[in-house]
């Protein structure tokens, strides 16, 4: 019983702490009604692992859950789309409608979505390259050398 | 890192700021506060006993809506009011959360998982079960029975919902909802020609409706004498929902 309560005491705070901060990872990805999908099942993922999940770390683990989730989401979309729309899918809904600067958020959607994380990772979670590299699966350097090549790609996009 | 002239660029374009992404939170149903609601499943929180006048005011008030509102179906049923029952702890939140990431696109029944309110404890298939029930936003509701007892999502106005388990194509138990006030009684019909009314627990707005467990005794688990349908009638005694098993 008390491991159960220490476990949902745990969990409470993980919600706390990082359900905003996961939500807007998503929103910044997808539109608002499979943002919050992601959040549900990123955090219900959670609720399962929770023994898995260091909280000093809980963030970038979120991250990268959500972030499975999302592509999950994304391979299931396509799936149901024609090909003629698969292309408009891939980009995500809050970068159509952006808040921010069209001009950096058009570059940005021209990209990969394996640059356009890796940037975003960067500039929106603010994440360290420890972090990043935890939420991609690779190491700290192999990150590195991504952002590097996603910023020079963002460049090209914004000169050219 | 965000020294890099392009990283700066690029966050100053954040379309999600994290205040903005709490406020959505708070809209989509994702707040934390109710994610991390206070009860424990095993330990429903009680509402302190009220002293005798205020009872006795209450019970007045009670029975001068009943006289009032004698039609209001759910008064007379005795309906369990839904935004007393206990809410549910953050794992129950989550499965519903579940029913809405798990739906098709498109198809999510939107249940607001942070209400999801405890109505009633039933014992069947061997277990004492917990049934769970959350408002959802196109108007309908979602519930599960748990641990392990299913459950789903019915929309406002379908008036009669079942699930049940089945050995040899015979139902062990049989589990389901009925809307109020379009449903007055659920009858469970056996193979040999005999009914049930198995106990229904009505539950007010926003939810409306009853639900029931039925623990089919071995008895009714033979080849000639098993449970066939159940069926729904409204309070006039006309069928208004009918639904087989086999």
């Amino acid at each position: 019983m008390a491991d159960g309560v220490d476990r949902e005491a745990r969990f409470r705070r993980m919600c706390d702490a990082h359900t905003a901060a996961v939500l807007a990872y998503a929103l910044r990805r997808t539109s608002r009604e499979d943002a919050a999908d992601v959040v549900a099942e990123t955090f219900l993922v959670a609720w399962r692992r929770l023994d898995d999940v260091d909280e000093r770390t809980a963030l970038p683990w979120l991250y990268a859950v959500a972030r499975r989730v999302l592509l999950s989401q994304q391979r299931a979309a396509r799936r149901q789309q024609a090909i003629a729309q698969r292309v408009a899918a891939v980009l995500p809904e809050a970068l159509e409608t952006p808040s921010g600067s069209p001009r950096v958020l058009d570059a940005l959607a021209a990209l990969s979505e394996t640059e356009r994380e890796v940037l975003m990772l960067a500039a929106w979670e603010e994440l360290s390259s420890a972090e990043a590299a935890r939420v991609l699966g690779c190491t700290a350097t192999a990150y590195r050398i991504r952002l590097h090549r996603a910023r020079r790609r963002l460049r090209e996009r914004l000169d050219g | 890192m965000l020294n890099a002239p392009e990283l700066v660029e690029l966050n100053r374009a954040n379309p999600v700021s994290l205040d903005e992404a709490r406020r959505l939170a708070g809209e989509l149903g994702l707040d934390t506060r109710l994610l991390a609601h206070r009860s424990e499943p095993s330990k429903p929180e009680r509402r302190a006993r009220p002293r005798t006048l205020v009872w006795v005011l209450a019970a007045a008030a009670l029975l001068a809506a009943v006289v009032i509102a004698g039609p209001a179906w759910g008064l007379v049923r005795g309906a369990l009011p839904f935004w007393e029952q206990p809410a549910a702890p953050p794992s129950v939140q989550l499965q519903f959360f579940s029913l809405n990431a798990g739906a098709p696109r498109g198809m999510s029944p939107h249940a607001v998982a942070g209400e999801t309110r405890e109505v009633g404890r039933f014992t069947f298939g061997g277990s004492t079960r917990t049934l769970w029930v959350a408002p959802a936003r196109n108007g309908g509701f979602c519930s599960l029975w748990l641990p392990a007892g299913g459950g789903g999502c019915s929309t406002a106005g379908q008036p009669l919902s079942t699930g049940a388990l089945l050995r040899l194509g015979m139902p062990t138990w049989v589990t389901g909802d009925a809307t109020s006030p379009a449903v007055g009684d659920v009858v469970i019909r056996l193979s040999d020609g005999s009914t049930v009314h198995p106990r229904i627990v009505w539950v007010s707005a926003p939810i409306d409706a009853g639900f029931f467990a039925y623990d089919v005794p071995a008895a009714q688990q033979t080849s000639r004498v098993h449970v066939t349908a159940v069926d729904a009638y409204d309070r006039n005694g006309r069928l208004v929902a009918h639904q087989l098993f086999r």
